[in-house]
């Protein structure tokens, strides 16, 4: 039973993030593969607050998504000027930024938070606090599963919102013909800079979701193969809407656990995940571009 | 040397196509790990390295006979190309990774000679780097200028619809960009393999690297990634001198930023009109 409330956890993490992607990727057009960077720097901004300062769950939380919202600019300045492949390219410096800075930002001597070492690099940060909801404890397993159920249908809900608001019809004119958006009086930097800071943001707070229930964090968060998996899931799932993001998180969450349910040796376990992630790319491209139950063809 | 031998294989398939060809990655790890699999088998260096780059180069014109080519019909996004072919990267390297496992491995064998030249200490694994890949992309260039393929090359790489509306056959053409474009990158590979080592997940590294060459350098010609990706290997080798090889990769990422910020269009640009820029 603990399986399938982890499950459930997990889907509900992966079911925020693709949400979050889908306001870019779907309503926007913008490829990024910068996602894994604002996850880890909201995962890592939870537990350096947590571990080394003692900070109680609502502020770290709060802390993680103002850190993800100030980071988010580095994202929103680019797409200022920079389109379809570039912009690709812009995005994976951002991502081996965050990474590098994760990664290297250690001193094996200093303590965990301090200026010499802030983020333990490579060895992770282990132990950190379950989270403490105003006295609500989360320790057992299906209090985290709710709470993380219940923000998943929040964020769902305000994503359909969002995205079929005035507001949403702006980004996605703005993703269509990005000239005929402006000439129609829309300023379409501060969109984009609001659209990305929303993205980002839900994937701060997924981020500090995920660290609370792992307790456990390394780099390994921050690196080009999650950001690989968070984009597929949208692409495969559809974009454009709710329920594709949704059904792509599930789909790519499920698709590991049918091939460990196969007996597939240890050894090639995870290799033949990723094989299939990449198939799967592919044949969507080629059979369905617009995702499993997307409404916009990718651009 | 190796970075602009890569660039230009970039390069080669994006003028014409312009696809973000993220699969070379593959094909670039791919090649190294052929040539090490032969040389293990006490096949000669010289067809060990030319068998794997043929492969290297079969493998990219199957990219774009059963991905690209079918994707170009349905009038396909830059964005569809670039996914699929990061689909086919994905499988490559994992395939890659579970024939031969997921550790280093390195060509060269044995000690080195080194030589001191002006004050500057090489060793011999470099001098053969610098020497082969200069005389790929002198090749390349060659080829380019004098031959009438490389004539028909140029007019590709300048206007696909022109060189389609004149009455070549773009989809042979193109099917030579790819090609070359898997020759060189697999050569590029085998040559990094031999000097710094390799495991399944450089490619990607190296394909990056290639791609902030481009745009450092310019991508409306093929001097441009020649000179980015020279420029590029010097800073990064300068940087692991004067600093720390743990910042290299930041370092890279935020020249781009800054190119991309002030000059977009590369060291080589030359001024367009306006609408005919993307």
């Amino acid at each position: 039973m603990n399986y399938m409330w982890h499950l459930m956890i997990y889907f509900g993490i992966y079911g925020v993030l693709a949400l979050s992607l889908n306001i870019l990727v779907g309503a926007c057009g913008l490829l990024t593969l910068a996602h894994a960077g604002y996850f880890a720097l909201g995962a890592y901004t939870y537990a350096i607050t947590t571990v080394a300062f003692g900070v109680d769950t609502m502020t770290a939380i709060g802390l993680s998504v103002g850190m993800a919202a100030l980071f988010s600019l580095m994202i929103s300045l680019p797409t200022w000027r920079l389109k379809g492949d570039y912009f690709v390219i812009a995005s994976i410096a951002i991502q081996v930024l965050i990474y590098s800075a994760i990664y290297n930002w250690v001193e094996s001597n200093a303590a965990l938070g301090t200026a010499d070492n802030m983020t333990n690099g490579p060895f992770g940060i282990s132990s950190i606090p379950r989270p403490n909801i105003f006295g609500f404890e989360l320790n057992s397993m299906p209090k985290v599963t709710l709470i993380t159920l219940l923000v998943l249908g929040a964020v769902a809900w305000m994503n359909k919102k969002l995205l079929f608001s005035p507001w949403g019809r702006v980004l996605n004119a703005m993703r269509d013909d990005e000239l005929a958006a402006r000439s129609i009086g829309k300023n379409v930097q501060f969109y984009k800079v609001e659209a990305v800071l929303i993205a980002c943001v839900l994937a701060g707070f997924a981020g500090a979701l995920y660290s609370g229930y792992v307790s456990y964090i390394d780099p390994t968060l921050a690196t080009m193969d999650q950001s690989i998996l968070f984009l597929s899931m949208v692409l495969v799932g559809g974009t454009g809407n709710v329920r594709g993001p949704l059904t792509g998180a599930l789909l790519l969450l499920v698709i590991p656990e049918i091939l460990r349910m196969l007996q597939i040796p240890d050894n090639i376990a995870a290799e033949a995940r990723i094989m299939l992630y990449g198939l799967l790319l592919i044949v969507m491209v080629h059979v369905r571009p617009k995702g499993l139950l997307g409404n916009y063809k990718l651009d | 040397m190796v970075i602009a031998l890569l660039a230009i294989a970039y390069t080669v398939v994006y003028l014409p196509t312009r696809i973000f060809f993220i699969a070379l990655a593959g094909i670039y790890v791919g090649c190294a790990y052929l040539t090490w699999e032969m040389l293990g088998k006490g096949i000669h260096v010289g067809y060990a390295i030319g068998l794997s780059v043929a492969l290297g180069a079969g493998v990219s014109v199957l990219c774009e006979l059963f991905n690209h080519r079918a994707l170009e019909k349905h009038k396909a996004s830059d964005g569809a190309h670039m996914i699929s072919s990061l689909g086919i990267y994905m499988i490559m390297v994992q395939a890659i990774a579970i024939i031969w496992g997921n550790e280093p491995k390195i060509l060269k064998t044995g000690l080195e000679t080194t030589y001191h030249l002006m004050g500057f200490t090489v060793v011999s694994s470099q001098v053969i780097n610098l020497i082969a890949a200069s005389l790929a992309v002198g090749g390349f260039f060659l080829w380019l200028k004098r031959s009438s393929l490389g004539l028909l090359f140029r007019g590709l790489a300048d206007n696909p619809t022109q060189m389609a509306l004149l009455g070549y056959d773009t989809n042979r053409l193109r099917l030579v960009a790819f090609g070359l474009s898997g020759t060189m990158a697999g050569f590029a590979g085998i040559l990094s393999a031999y000097d710094l080592g390799f495991d399944p997940y450089t490619g990607m590294n190296a394909i990056l690297l290639a791609v902030i060459a481009t745009i450092i350098g310019g991508k409306t010609n093929f001097v441009g990634p020649l000179l980015g990706g020279l420029i590029l290997g010097i800073l990064r080798a300068e940087v692991v001198w004067f600093y720390s090889a743990r910042w290299q990769e930041a370092i890279t990422f935020v020249i781009l930023v800054v190119f991309l910020l002030l000059k977009p269009d590369g060291l080589l640009a030359k001024e367009d009109r306006l609408e005919t820029r993307e």
